[in-house]
């Protein structure tokens, strides 16, 4: 390994440190970000989910009472 | 780089397509009989008791209860949300998630070794370059994981993209981690693993509204963007046009990848579209939910406008909780309805693909043996998936049996496939050049496409959300709205 990869290596884990480790939690502290993540945390939501079967169950409670106690309004 | 001489002759290797639908289908099986010989006779009393009980929240409690009676779940583990520092990624409620995290790599090593035995490659290369790619995707993990980028859904898959990237760029990729770069093996496998969390029963969640608001719209736009695509933007490379146009109208990353592997789109194509899908998914989560309460649009069309258009499943359910709970509930459903979906549009463009776009000059159209030859194998395995399961989840004991089991067999499944997507995405970023990637988006095309596709989504799901819950079932909106 060069001189030069070398020390482009250390530049960026410098900067991803820099950003994870020292802008980003920082940012972690605003309000509208607590609200936020405590609004998720709240009602389950998973906001990084690629597909729905890494939500909670508890998302999609609510259409699947609404089609069994009413299942006319649906169809 | 190469390879010592194979042991196996080429002819008699196994297709990496093959591959990934018996590596896949290998661990589900393996799964759901671990689940059946250690909770069998525990999940048929809790399906009675489901069955017969009327208390709703013991309902809920019993149904989370089982979903987790996985043997094979505590050794699957991924980094969780931290804030501030990332040893707080490998602890979840007191417990440590390391043993997961090294389960999920140890399977995952073992499962792909057999693969590369099969296929006559050098075993102990691929050993080393895979521990090395996996760590990769641990740390593309704990950056997604970091609480700011978790809640705003930046997800893992641009992490990956972007380690990989860096990589391959800033300190060049070496020659010894290449034997373990194989995309194509990580995201096939992944998606047959996929096709068992596809369940067609989750159609009707939402009756007739549900189904012409996901799969009545969503293949609309996607076949009207990609012959705008084609036809009037004459975008060069037709599955740059296909990625671009499913991830946009149907769900996302999930659908980029199922789409990209089934038309056989080159990487850099794969890491645009779920870039520019990425980025857009950030804008619309804050943008939709201001136009809803801006203009005063019931929370349920609301709901449904933002399921059908948000490309990212996770962001959907969080844009639609920013204007009620009823609002994020409709959300979270028309995109679990649309995310079905993408089974069927994956199918599709793979018979498309084989049967009109990679056809001679010469020949009108190819016959049904060159169709089989050239039609990507991993889709009968994601598509086999797919059906047991949605047979099992239906059919069984008035489907609670069928559910739990299903519930509880994909447990640790879908942790080992979003580790295939993670590892696939680190290497997409290793063997692309940001030259190649500018490459793809040369004149802007990509972008208007996209652009343009979402402006028909928007304006075609508001309409037929508001159509469906307005003026033909206006009593579903009533009791969505309880």
């Amino acid at each position: 390994m060069s001189l030069s990869t070398t020390w482009r290596g250390l530049l960026l884990t410098a900067a991803l440190a820099v950003v994870w480790l020292g802008i980003l939690p920082r940012v972690a502290t605003w309000s509208s970000v607590q609200q936020r993540r405590a609004r998720h945390e709240e009602s389950g939501i998973n906001p990084a989910a690629i597909f729905y079967s890494e939500q909670p169950d508890e998302l999609f409670d609510r259409a699947d009472v609404a089609l069994h106690e009413h299942p006319e309004a649906f169809w | 780089m190469n390879d010592p001489a194979p042991a196996i002759p080429r002819s008699r290797r196994f297709s990496e397509d093959w591959l990934a639908v018996f590596l896949g289908i290998t661990v589900l099986c393996v799964s759901m009989v671990s689940v059946w010989v250690a909770h069998g006779d525990e999940l048929t009393q809790t399906a009675e008791q489901i069955a017969a009980s009327t208390d709703k929240s013991e309902v809920k409690k019993l149904t989370k209860g089982a979903a987790s009676l996985s043997p094979l779940k505590p050794w699957v583990n991924k980094p969780q949300e931290w804030t501030s520092s990332p040893i707080e990624a490998l602890s979840a409620k007191g417990k440590s998630v390391v043993p997961g995290i090294v389960g999920a790599g140890g399977i995952l090593l073992v499962l792909f070794a057999v693969g590369i035995v099969l296929r006559g490659e050098n075993l102990q290369r691929f050993a080393g370059a895979f521990v090395v790619v996996f760590l990769l995707s641990v740390l593309a993990y704990l950056l997604a994981s970091q609480s700011v980028i978790h809640h705003y859904n930046l997800e893992y898959a641009l992490w990956a993209l972007l380690v990989g990237l860096l990589i391959s760029n800033i300190i060049g990729t070496p020659a010894w981690l290449k034997p373990a770069v194989r995309t194509e093996f990580y995201i096939k496998t992944g998606l047959v693993l996929l096709g068992a969390e596809v369940l067609f029963g989750k159609l009707l969640a939402l009756g007739l509204p549900g189904i012409c608001i996901a799969w009545i719209v969503t293949p609309i736009v996607l076949v009207t963007t990609y012959l705008f695509g084609q036809y009037v933007l004459r975008i060069e490379s037709r599955s740059l046009n296909m990625v671009i146009s499913a991830d946009m109208s149907v769900c996302g990353v999930s659908a980029a990848i199922a789409t990209a592997a089934s038309c056989k789109a080159k990487k850099e194509e794969l890491s645009t579209a779920i870039s520019m899908s990425l980025m857009f998914t950030v804008i619309m989560m804050m943008v939709m939910p201001a136009v809803v309460r801006a203009t005063g649009m019931d929370p349920v069309i609301g709901g449904a406008w933002m399921g059908g258009t948000i490309d990212s499943t996770g962001a959907v359910a969080a844009a639609g909780e920013l204007i009620s709970p009823a609002a994020g509930d409709v959300a979270a459903t028309i995109k679990m309805i649309q995310n079905v979906l993408i089974g069927v549009v994956s199918f599709c463009v793979a018979v498309y693909w084989v049967t009109f776009v990679e056809r001679n000059e010469n020949s009108t159209r190819p016959g049904l043996s060159e169709i089989w030859v050239r039609f990507p194998k991993f889709v009968l395995g994601f598509l086999a998936a797919s059906i047991v399961c949605s047979l099992i989840a239906g059919a069984a004991t008035g489907g609670v049996f069928g559910e739990l089991f299903v519930s509880a067999s994909t447990a640790a499944t879908k942790g080992l496939r979003g580790w295939c997507f993670c590892l696939a995405f680190v290497c997409i970023g290793l063997e692309t050049n940001f030259s190649e990637l500018a490459k793809t988006l040369k004149g802007g095309k990509p972008l208007v496409l996209y652009v343009c596709g979402q402006s028909l989504n928007l304006a075609l799901t508001l309409f037929m959300a508001w159509l469906m819950f307005d003026k033909v079932f206006p009593q579903a909106k009533a009791v969505l709205n309880q």
